[in-house]
Parts: C-alpha cells; sequence; structure tokens
C-alpha cells in the first residue's frame, strides 16, 4: 500500500486467521477489514459511531470498527460477520434471523447479527424491553425490529432451554 | 484524517513525557470522541500516544470505607455492570447505560468520558462560527439552532451544553479527578474540573497538556445506595440528553437528611446547585420541597430562543426523581 | 389464477436471506475490479450557496503520498451536457451537468473529486483542497420575498398539480363547521444506511458500474448519455441495494462523476458518498407549509375542501412535494381546490421520499378531518364513513377495488377504538394515553416490464428481469410467481434481477414494481409454456389441457410426464422465452381504463405521554391495507412494519435544520438527525385484507412500500392532540411543542 510515510505494522487475528500488515496509522480498523482484508460483510453506515452497521467483535466484545483505529488492534483477536457462519452453513442466529424476517435491504444486518451475538453473553435481562434497549445501538432504516427482537429471542430462548435441559 | 504518528506508552511516566515531548500529541484510549473529531478535522494531532498498555488502570476498586477507585481505563461497560458500583453508586451505572450504546460503551474509558466533547451542532462544522473550535470566530448557536443548548453556566462566547451522562452522576458524587504529570500526582475535585466557558471556551478542563488521568474516585456516601439518573431524550435510546438528573436522597423519616442533586445538559458543565440542595435539607420531603429546591436550581437560567423549555423539563423532572427516590427511601 | 395457491400468498423466508445474514450479499461498495483495487475518490463540496468558483489550491495534495489526480470543471467537457428540461430518456435527481462550469447554487453542490490510492489519503487530501470563491447574493430563506415562485402543472408522474372543481366558495356557505388551519412538515432526509457508491470500471468505451441505485435501466441511459456512448456499452450492476427509500431513485451527479473520473485516470474508481454528502447529494423531503380548509355540513359532509401546498425547490431541480394529490382523490367533495406553487431557492435539491406527496399530504388534511370531527361532535372514524365514496373524485371513474370501509372497521376493532375518550381524558398512572386514526392510500402504478423465463435442462426455472430488491422481498416474489405459474416450489426458481443487461424494468420506486413484474412475468411464463409445449409435440407427446407443472425435474401435463433433460436437446442446455407488458398505469400516456387504481389502508395509534415531561411513545400502532393480492405475507408484513416505523420517525423525530443565512444543513448526521431505534418501536399489528386487483395485473398484487408510511405521523398527531388535548400542526412533535399546555 503505497500510502503514508508513516507506515505501522501491527499483527491481528481475524476469525481465526493471522494477518501481518503495513497500515496507514489512520486506517479505522472498519477500512482495513474491508479494503485490505475484501471482509466486506462489516459495513459503513454513518463512519461516525452513530449507526452501529460495522459492528464488530475485538477481544470478545462488540465495538464499532469505524471508530476503531487499526493501529490500536496490534495483537487484537477480531470476529467479524464471516466468521460467524457461512451460506451453506448458518449460525442458529441467522437461522433465526431468516425465519423472523430479521432484515430487509440486509445492510446493517452483519452488524445487527454481531450485536445479537454479543448482547447474547451480556447481562440484559430476557425481556423485550431489555433485547430492544441491547440492539438500540443498530439502526435499521427498515424498520425490521419488532423481527429482529423475535430472532434474538428465540435463539435466547432456546439457549435458556438448552442449558436447563 | 491529518497524518499522525502513533506512540505507544507502556508506563505512566511514558505517556506524560510523550506529551511533554509533542505540543499537539494528544492520549488515545477508546478514541470514539477523538477519532470522531479527527474524521471531522477538529482534532488535528501530530501524535497519538497509545495508553491503552497501561497496567493497572483498569482496574475498578472498591474500598472499605465506602469509596470506589475507578482506574482511568476502565471501560464505561465494566463500569456499569460492576456490582459493587450498582449497589454503593446506582447512579453511576445508570448514568453510563443511559449514554450512548453497547458498542461504544466497551470502547469508551471513563477517563475519555471526562474530557467527552459538547455535542453543539456547530462545533464539528468548519464552516460555522465557533469560538470553542475557533477562539474568537463567532458563535453560530447562538441565534441558530440551541435546542440542544445549555441555560446555565453560558457566556457571551459559547453555549454549548455538557452532553456527559456520566459527569453528571460523578458532579453529585463530589468525585475526585487523579492525574499524573511531570510533577508527580495532583487530585482535583469533580467541581473544578470542567470549567465554565468564559471568554475562554476553548479551555474546557483542568489538565494541563501533559497531565494523565490515572483514576476517578467516589467518595463513600452510604445513601448514595438510593440514587437514580433520570435521562429524558427525544428517542427512547442512543440519544443525547434534554435533560438529565442524578439525585440520591436519604430521609429521616418525613424530612430530607441529606440529599445530592446535578442536571445534565442544562449547563456548559455538568451542574450542581448548593442552594437547591440546601433548600431541601431539613425541609419536609414534600413536593413542595422538592419543587422549591428546584426553583432555586434555576435561578439565573438564561435560555435562548430554542432551548427554554429545558428549564421548566427539568424542574419537573428534579420533583419526579426525588419522589421516586423518596419512595424508594421509604 | 390459483386462489387456493400453496406458493402464493405463503409466508416464505427470503431467498436471499442466507446472503444477507452472513454478509456475502454484495453491495456497490463491496464489487471489486476483476483485477486489482479500484482508486478511492472523495467529493469535494461547495461551502458557499451561490456564486462562482474562481480556483483551487491544490498545494497542499501535490506532497501527499498516494494522491493521483483532481477532477473539477478545469478539465473541460467530462460530462456531456445535459440538455434542461432533460428529454425523457432518463430521469435524473438534478438538472444540470457536473464540473460543466463554475457555477455554484447550493452548499454542498460537487464541485470537484480527489483521486487516490487509498481511502486514507483521497479524504485528506479532499480536506487540504482550498477553494476560492465570488460569492453572490443567494435565495435561501423560505419566505425570501424574492425568490421567484412557480405554479408547476404536473408531478413528475404527468398529474395535475393545481385542481378546481365545483365552487369552493359555495360550499364554504352552506358549511355549519369550517376547520381552516396551516401545517407544516420539516424538511426530511431518507438516510438508507447504505450509503450511495459507485464503482465504475471501464474496458476501452465499455464502462460497467456497481452502482447503488434503484433503478439499473435509468442509470444505465443516463450514463451512457453523459459518457457519450452507446447504452449498449454500459452496463449497471445492483445485485443488493441497501435501502434507498427514493434517494436513489434517480441517477444523481456523484454517479456520472465517478464515471468520469475513472475514465479521465483510466483506473477503477470507487466513489462512496459519506454520511454528510448524502444530505447534499440525492435529494430530501422539502419542507412543506400546508392551509388545509374543510368545511361540512350538519351531517358531516364535506361540502368544501381546499388544500394549498407551499414547498420550494432548487436552481437545479424540479421535484415540487404533491401533498394535495391526495385530497383532489380521497374523499367525496363537490367543491374542492388544491393548488401547489414552489418557491426557487439556493437550496440542495428535493426528490421523492417514501410516499412523496402522501406522507406530509395525509398529516394536514387527516389532522384537519380529525380537527373537523371534534368540532363536528363526531367521532373521527364515523366522519371519514360519511365521505367515502366509491368513485375516483377527480375523473368519476370506478375503483378497480376499494375496500376501505372494511379496513376502518377491522382496524377500528384490533386498536380498541372503544376504549377512546374525550381528549385529555385517559389516564393511566404518570401517563396521558390517546388513540387517534388516520386514512393511508397510495396510488397504483405499473410501468412496462420485460422478463426472460428459462428452463434449464435440470429441471431448474430461471427468471431475468432488470429490476432490483432494495429490501421488499423482490428476489422471493419473483420465484414464487414463476413458481405458482409452473405449479412449483420457489427453490426451483433463479431470480436475476439487479443487472441493466437484463431485459427492462422499472425502478424501484412509487410502490410499482411487484405490479410491474407481475404482468410481465405471467406473459414471460405463457411464452415460456408456449414454447414447451411445442417442443413436446415435437417430440411426439400429447400434452394435455393441463397447466404444464415443471417439478422435479419433469415437465408434467396431466398424466404426462418427461425429463426436462429429454425435453431440452443437449446442444442447447436451455429453453429461453421473452415476455412483458408494454403497459402503463398511473403514469402519462398511461392505458386507457375505465377504472382507477388505487391502495387503501387505515392507520390507528395509540399513545403514552408523560403528563410532566411530554415525552411521546407509541405502545401500539395497527395498520389494516387494502393493497390487493399479497404475494409473500412475511416480507408483505415486513415493509409495513418498516412503513409504520418510518411513520414514527416522521412524527416525533425527523428534521433537518438549515441554516438561512448561509444555505447549510446544521446536521447532517445520524447522531444529529434521529431516526428510530429499536427501542423506540413496540407492538404493530398489521392485516391486510388480501383482496385480488384482477383489473390491475394478472396476479391481483397492488403496491406495498408507500402506503405504510401514509397517514402514519397524521394518525400519532391525532393521538397526541386525543391525549393531551394539544393539537400540533407541524412535524416532528417533541416534548417541548407539548410541555407548556400538557394536562398534568
Amino acid at each position: 500500500m503505497a500510502a503514508s510515510a508513516h507506515q505501522l505494522r501491527i499483527d491481528l487475528t481475524v476469525n481465526g486467521t493471522v494477518h501481518g500488515i503495513d497500515i496507514d496509522p489512520r486506517t479505522t480498523l472498519l477500512d482495513l477489514l474491508r479494503e485490505t482484508l475484501d471482509l466486506t460483510g462489516t459495513k459503513k453506515g454513518c463512519n461516525h459511531g452513530q449507526c452501529g452497521a460495522c459492528t464488530v467483535h475485538v477481544n470478545g466484545k462488540r465495538v464499532l470498527a469505524c471508530l476503531t483505529l487499526a493501529a490500536l488492534c496490534d495483537g487484537a483477536d477480531v470476529r467479524t460477520i464471516e466468521g460467524v457462519g457461512t451460506p451453506e452453513k448458518l449460525h442458529p442466529l441467522q437461522d433465526a434471523f431468516i425465519a423472523h424476517d430479521g432484515f430487509q435491504c440486509g445492510y446493517c444486518t452483519s452488524g445487527q447479527i454481531m450485536s445479537a451475538l454479543a448482547a447474547l453473553e451480556e447481562p440484559w435481562g430476557p425481556d423485550d424491553a431489555a433485547i430492544k434497549e441491547a440492539m438500540s445501538g443498530n439502526i435499521c432504516r427498515c424498520g425490521a425490529y419488532p423481527n429482529i427482537v423475535a430472532a434474538v429471542q428465540e435463539v435466547r430462548k432456546s439457549a435458556e432451554g438448552g442449558r436447563n435441559a | 484524517m491529518h497524518e499522525f504518528t502513533l506512540i505507544r506508552a507502556e508506563t505512566d511516566e511514558a505517556a506524560v513525557s510523550a506529551l511533554t515531548a509533542h505540543p499537539d500529541a494528544r492520549l488515545i484510549a477508546g478514541g470514539t470522541n477523538l477519532v470522531d473529531l479527527m474524521k471531522e478535522g477538529v482534532e488535528t494531532p501530530t501524535h497519538l500516544i497509545d495508553i491503552n498498555g497501561l497496567g493497572d488502570l483498569d482496574r475498578i476498586e472498591a474500598r472499605a470505607d465506602g469509596s470506589i477507585m475507578i482506574g482511568a481505563l476502565s471501560s464505561n461497560s465494566s463500569v456499569a455492570w460492576n456490582a459493587d458500583i450498582q449497589s454503593r453508586f446506582p447512579m453511576i451505572s445508570d448514568a453510563i447505560l443511559a449514554g450512548a450504546t453497547t458498542q461504544l460503551r466497551n470502547m469508551a474509558t471513563m477517563g475519555g468520558n471526562l474530557l467527552q466533547k459538547n455535542r453543539c451542532f456547530y462545533y464539528p462544522d468548519h464552516n460555522a462560527r465557533c469560538n470553542k473550535r475557533e477562539p474568537g470566530s463567532g458563535c453560530d448557536a447562538m441565534d441558530g439552532v440551541n435546542r440542544m443548548c445549555a441555560v446555565l453556566g453560558t457566556s457571551d462566547q459559547c453555549i454549548a451544553a455538557h452532553p456527559s451522562d456520566v459527569c453528571v452522576a460523578l458532579r453529585a458524587l463530589d468525585a475526585i479527578v487523579h492525574v499524573k504529570g511531570v510533577e508527580g500526582h495532583r487530585a482535583i475535585e469533580f467541581a473544578d474540573f470542567h470549567k465554565l466557558p468564559g471568554g475562554t471556551p476553548h479551555v474546557e478542563f483542568d489538565l494541563a497538556h501533559n497531565e494523565l488521568i490515572t483514576g476517578i474516585e467516589v467518595p463513600g456516601l452510604p445513601f448514595a445506595a438510593n440514587s437514580t439518573y433520570l435521562k429524558l431524550r427525544d428517542r427512547t435510546s442512543y440519544a443525547f440528553a434534554l435533560v438529565s438528573i442524578a439525585a440520591a436522597l436519604k430521609l429521616d423519616g418525613d424530612t430530607v437528611d441529606d440529599v445530592r442533586l446535578a442536571v445534565g445538559s442544562v449547563g456548559t458543565v455538568p451542574w450542581r446547585s448548593a442552594g437547591a440542595e440546601d433548600a431541601m435539607r431539613g425541609a419536609p420531603a414534600t413536593a413542595a420541597t422538592f419543587s422549591k429546591a428546584a426553583e432555586i436550581f434555576f435561578e439565573g437560567a438564561k435560555p435562548r430562543a430554542g432551548n427554554g423549555f429545558k428549564i421548566e423539563l427539568a424542574k419537573r423532572a428534579i420533583v419526579r426523581v426525588m419522589e421516586t427516590l423518596k419512595e424508594q427511601a421509604a | 389464477m390459483n386462489v387456493n395457491s400453496t406458493v402464493i400468498g405463503k409466508p416464505i423466508s427470503r431467498v436471499d436471506g442466507r446472503l444477507k445474514t452472513t454478509g456475502a450479499a454484495r453491495y456497490a461498495a463491496d464489487h471489486r475490479p476483476v483485477e486489482g483495487r479500484p482508486l478511492h475518490a472523495v467529493l469535494v463540496k461547495s461551502s458557499i450557496a451561490s456564486g462562482r468558483i474562481t480556483g483551487f489550491d491544490l498545494s497542499a495534495l501535490q506532497s501527499m503520498s498516494g494522491f493521483v489526480r483532481f477532477v473539477s470543471h478545469l478539465d473541460g467537457a467530462l460530462i456531456r451536457t445535459i440538455k434542461n428540461p432533460v428529454d425523457g430518456a432518463f430521469a435524473a435527481g438534478e438538472e444540470y451537468t457536473p464540473f460543466e462550469n463554475d457555477r455554484v447554487h447550493f452548499v454542498g453542490q460537487h464541485i470537484g473529486l480527489v483521486v487516490a490510492q487509498t481511502l486514507e489519503v483521497a479524504e485528506a487530501a479532499a480536506k487540504a483542497v482550498v477553494v476560492d470563491y465570488e460569492t453572490s447574493a443567494a435565495r435561501i430563506e423560505f419566505a425570501d420575498p424574492t425568490a421567484e415562485v412557480r405554479q408547476p402543472d404536473l408531478y413528475n408522474t404527468g398529474e395535475e398539480l393545481q385542481v378546481s372543481r365545483g365552487h369552493v366558495e359555495a360550499g364554504l356557505v352552506e358549511a355549519v363547521e369550517i376547520v381552516k388551519a396551516t401545517y407544516t412538515t420539516p424538511i426530511e432526509h431518507h438516510n438508507p444506511i447504505e450509503p450511495s457508491a459507485t464503482l465504475a470500471v471501464w474496458d476501452g468505451d465499455h464502462l460497467t458500474i456497481y452502482d447503488a441505485t434503484q433503478g439499473s435501466v435509468n442509470d444505465k441511459n443516463y450514463v451512457a448519455f453523459g459518457m457519450s456512448v452507446d447504452p449498449k456499452n454500459v452496463r449497471v450492476l445492483n445485485p443488493f441495494i441497501g435501502g434507498g427509500f427514493g434517494c436513489k431513485g434517480f441517477t444523481w451527479p456523484h454517479t456520472l462523476i465517478a464515471a468520469a473520473a475513472a475514465r479521465a485516470v483510466e483506473q477503477p474508481v470507487l466513489l462512496v458518498l459519506s454520511r454528510k454528502d448524502m444530505y447534499t447529494s440525492c435529494g430530501h423531503r422539502p419542507y412543506t407549509e400546508q392551509e388545509v380548509t374543510l368545511a361540512a355540513d350538519a351531517d358531516g359532509v364535506l361540502t368544501a375542501t381546499r388544500h394549498r401546498t407551499q414547498s420550494y425547490r432548487s436552481l437545479v431541480g424540479d421535484h415540487v412535494e404533491p401533498c394535495g394529490m391526495t385530497t383532489a382523490m380521497l374523499y367525496q367533495c363537490d367543491n374542492l381546490e388544491v393548488t401547489h406553487s414552489v418557491r426557487v431557492l439556493n437550496r440542495p435539491s428535493g426528490t421523492p421520499l417514501r410516499s412523496p406527496g402522501e406522507a406530509p399530504g395525509t398529516f394536514a388534511l387527516e389532522s384537519a378531518m380529525d380537527e373537523l370531527a371534534e368540532k363536528l361532535g363526531m367521532d373521527p372514524v364515523d366522519l371519514r364513513r360519511r365521505n367515502h365514496t366509491d368513485i375516483d373524485q377527480r375523473n368519476g371513474r370506478k375503483w378497480s377495488s376499494k375496500h376501505l370501509l372494511e379496513c376502518y372497521d377491522r382496524g377500528a376493532e384490533k386498536i380498541g377504538w372503544g376504549r377512546r375518550k374525550a381528549p385529555g381524558q385517559w389516564r393511566d398512572g404518570n401517563d396521558l394515553v390517546g388513540l387517534g386514526m388516520a386514512t393511508a392510500c397510495y396510488p397504483g402504478y405499473r410501468m412496462p416490464t420485460q422478463t426472460r423465463l428459462t428452463l434449464d435442462r435440470d429441471g431448474t426455472l430461471h427468471v431475468g428481469v432488470a429490476v432490483q430488491d432494495i429490501g421488499t422481498g423482490l428476489y422471493t416474489v419473483l420465484a414464487q410467481m414463476v413458481a405458482e405459474r409452473f405449479g412449483t416450489s420457489p427453490e426451483n426458481v433463479r431470480v436475476l434481477i439487479g443487472d441493466s443487461d437484463l431485459p427492462p424494468g422499472p425502478l424501484a420506486g412509487g410502490s410499482m414494481t411487484t405490479a410491474s413484474v407481475a404482468a410481465a412475468v405471467d406473459d414471460g411464463c405463457r411464452a415460456l409454456s408456449e414454447k414447451l409445449r411445442a417442443r413436446l409435440v415435437d417430440m411426439g407427446h400429447t400434452p394435455g389441457n393441463e397447466p404444464l407443472v415443471i417439478d422435479g425435474g419433469a415437465l408434467r401435463s396431466g398424466p404426462l410426464s418427461v425429463p426436462a433433460a429429454e425435453v431440452i436437446p443437449t446442444d442447447v442446455h436451455e429453453i429461453v422465452a421473452e415476455g412483458g407488458s408494454d403497459d402503463t398505469y398511473g403514469f402519462t400516456g398511461g392505458v386507457e381504463t375505465d377504472k382507477s387504481f388505487y391502495s387503501f389502508g387505515a392507520i390507528f395509534a395509540e399513545v403514552r405521554i408523560d403528563r410532566d415531561f411530554g415525552i411521546i411513545r407509541v405502545p401500539k400502532m395497527t395498520g389494516v391495507f387494502d393493497v390487493g393480492r399479497v404475494i409473500n405475507a412475511k416480507t408483505a408484513r415486513s415493509q409495513m412494519l418498516g412503513g409504520m416505523t418510518f411513520g414514527i420517525g416522521m412524527a416525533l423525530m425527523e428534521e433537518t435544520f438549515i441554516d438561512d443565512k448561509t444555505g447549510r444543513f446544521v446536521n447532517p448526521s445520524l447522531g444529529e438527525y434521529y431516526v428510530p431505534v429499536n427501542a423506540d418501536v413496540n407492538e404493530f399489528d398489521v392485516e391486510m385484507l388480501d383482496i385480488p386487483d384482477y383489473d390491475f395485473n394478472p396476479f391481483g398484487a397492488r403496491g406495498l412500500g408507500e402506503i405504510s408510511n401514509v397517514g402514519a405521523s397524521a394518525a400519532i398527531a391525532n393521538a397526541v392532540y386525543n391525549a393531551t388535548g394539544i393539537r400540533v400542526r407541524h412535524l416532528p412533535i417533541r416534548l417541548d411543542d407539548l410541555l407548556e399546555d400538557l394536562p398534568r
């Protein structure tokens, strides 16, 4: 990449694959994923932390890739939508999103699913109000919200059932 | 984004000396506010000093005296869900969870929160006049879209409201900001940390360029177990406050024994009123008392064309919150 | 039509769901050239509202490693001059040629483009361009007395914007109650979560563009014109679009700029608009001021209706927000006047935004109806029933299929309309509770569409048409339509859309895609069926009169069953048929018919308002819609949920502020322009009557996308009135509109 006078070397793991990359220090994690690693499942909606479309997991926590400098991800473990499931082998949450029609245009969906995956591990309560609050950092302009809540609830309940069984 | 050089600081001292060496450097931790403003071109640091590697600064230490020391690098999420914070100072947890979103709270640190920039519409717009961004350029908010702006602590230079949620709670709790500089350690009363705009709205903190925030100490306050944070906003979540209330209440029978009250998004800094609290202490815990305190709180408020509603809204919110705390205390 | 279809109407999950939930669906900015990486481009936009560019200082860019090129009007004619007005071969968002000259007409106009090796460099370089201007007087303020005022005759559909019938003054004299009030709606932005993006790739004089567009065919024609190449040499690909809501409907300057820049630098160029760019680059819903007068006799029958809309347009865009079109059509009224005027201002251009005209227009009309009901002491639903008509008031035609009264009945029952109390009288704890309702309606549009139907040797059916799925579920709906015609499962149908090389179809707007493809698919399936029957006869078979079924890899007709692999000769691999319809409905030059086509519905809202704070929440909304046959119950319901969510945004939070002195939008972001989040949305109860409209097309479907947003803001505003007794005549309605007057 012929860009900046100041190049920086980082090593990071994305979906289990280790990458050693020379980056422009200005590069965000979002642009690194999309433009360098061609992992375009993670979307840019606002680029300013105001929509949630770029949600990924860094070291197990959901964060916004657009406000994360890649330079600060040296040694980090990153998980993106491409690391969750594939069209041939869906994660149960992806199945639930399809079954409940938790999306329309699909553009915010990667972020919604990355958020929902994390939210299921966070200490939110079980009711719809808690899920809605937990998912309010991901804007869906098509308005699939009730269906998103239904999808998350289905997976939460089945996980709970699994634990109780 | 302007070009910058990244420096990774391994120790507090290294961070401080890197700041000392580079007058246009910025520390970066969560980066949620700084990276955004760098993209806008409002922040143009020559150097970014990554302090995420500083060892112990992400600890939350609940002490035997009832106080809690919150490391500056603690994420908002870790503080919000911390069991000691939730039991000793529920208003802190409530305030954090009312702010931003989980993604942002996972990134944002408590130290960074103290330095959160205002959300005045004109601040990030280079084509607008803003004394905070460009001293002496003027203020387009004064006669512009100022619905979100402050009514207390304003000056003829700036009316930007302080947007933080958690700082309102920390103000109510008289937190202490611990910083490290070349001269060593310094403790700053929360009330002194955020500066009124006056004639220098670009000077926002009692913090030297080369000082590092290391922690926030919340002094023990047993009655703060009965505290809460109420945030009123234009949408149910993911919105800055129009008005927010952080309050704690202790009753002695039907009388107010002690009280803390801070109001957010109405002042140019998180706002407290000694007069309002004094008016409640020793008075009957009634709506009339709370209402009178609310009136005192907003004495001297200066609304602009679009934000006068905040005064009435905040007064009603104060009464509602105090009534809620009274019920909880009983 | 098989009314007991196992396919049509069923809640089938989206056939593209696996791609969309795994990040594998590629949107415009996700595509890459066949070889290498594209250069990145960033727009430079004007910071003044009126004047001319006197120069660019690029000195800071030259030292930036990775900077490639700055493109502007100084490069000469990069883009062919677009005639004004545009000649109808394509629809442009704006009627001017980007980079044609030094003129600046509004803040945010594209005046240059930086191309660089990386996005980081392109962004830094664009910020570093210094522009010198000579400023001239700008007309920005809505009320600017020097602004030119126009009364356009026609909307872009060809519908009359100035309508008069009977004698309004006479009707006013007959009335016992008159409501006359002015309602305003703010500037609103579409804000799809996917920003507009164009990847332009030239190969000689052939251009491929991956574009976030709602209309690949229109895009192709406009870009071909602008680049002075044969439309056959331009291919637009848009297999996935991240929402549009109107702002990706027409083709906007940035698409041409990206194509021109890619030609200039002889490398593929990717231009992704920033969120801020989106506010000034592809339209918005303009501010409207609507004076509505409704007069009624003692029985509530309308004796006069007047709806005067004032709005604005830019110097280079001709969008008119057609608020009164609904009023001219909806209720029985012999004395009516509908007018529209626009002021010409130095503001960015408007464009259709989900239900243009209908959404802001019904806010005014349906609020006024609520006010009239209040004055007459009449139930608002009853008032609407009394003015119901089975005749299109504009032209005296009968409706093809109108079941609005059923919508009122079902909606009232479902929301529990009987619970409604007098204004300000329903309290529950700290909440003031209210119910409100409004009528929803949207025209039935159809455009000429062609399809290609293919059967391959596996027995798989393929349907191809140059339309696009902007989230509506069209991939799935097309699969269902074809499956229905051949008695098979949608899984046996492959859908090809989002490619301008396919047989042409309309842009995704005006809720017209399903109805348009319905006729084309029907004809295409007929054509394929005929070919296959002929082939079976050639093979010596005797197919019966029963419909041809293609399932399990075989063709069946009655007792006959022949494997597809036998029907299709090995040397051709597939049998292809084309079909379609040239018919237009709802636009100028449409089919001569004695019927009018419209969808109708009733929206009911329950609001709860904190009695101290005035914070408005919407715990429940009910929508009952008469939209013809529903092709997919699941995706249709989702569209309705989305439209009602849009309505909540419009009613309670969405507003773009403009600085009247400078012409700048003050809050061009998703952080300061609020759209609903998950926590704002509660219970939605959606019902569709599902009554086919076979006069409209062979599948009986009308459109869904827009109607769900129509009436929603009025229903909420009327519920706010019912809860508080406070009538707010502007949008959005926020707590500060209520605070002083709340019945605490």
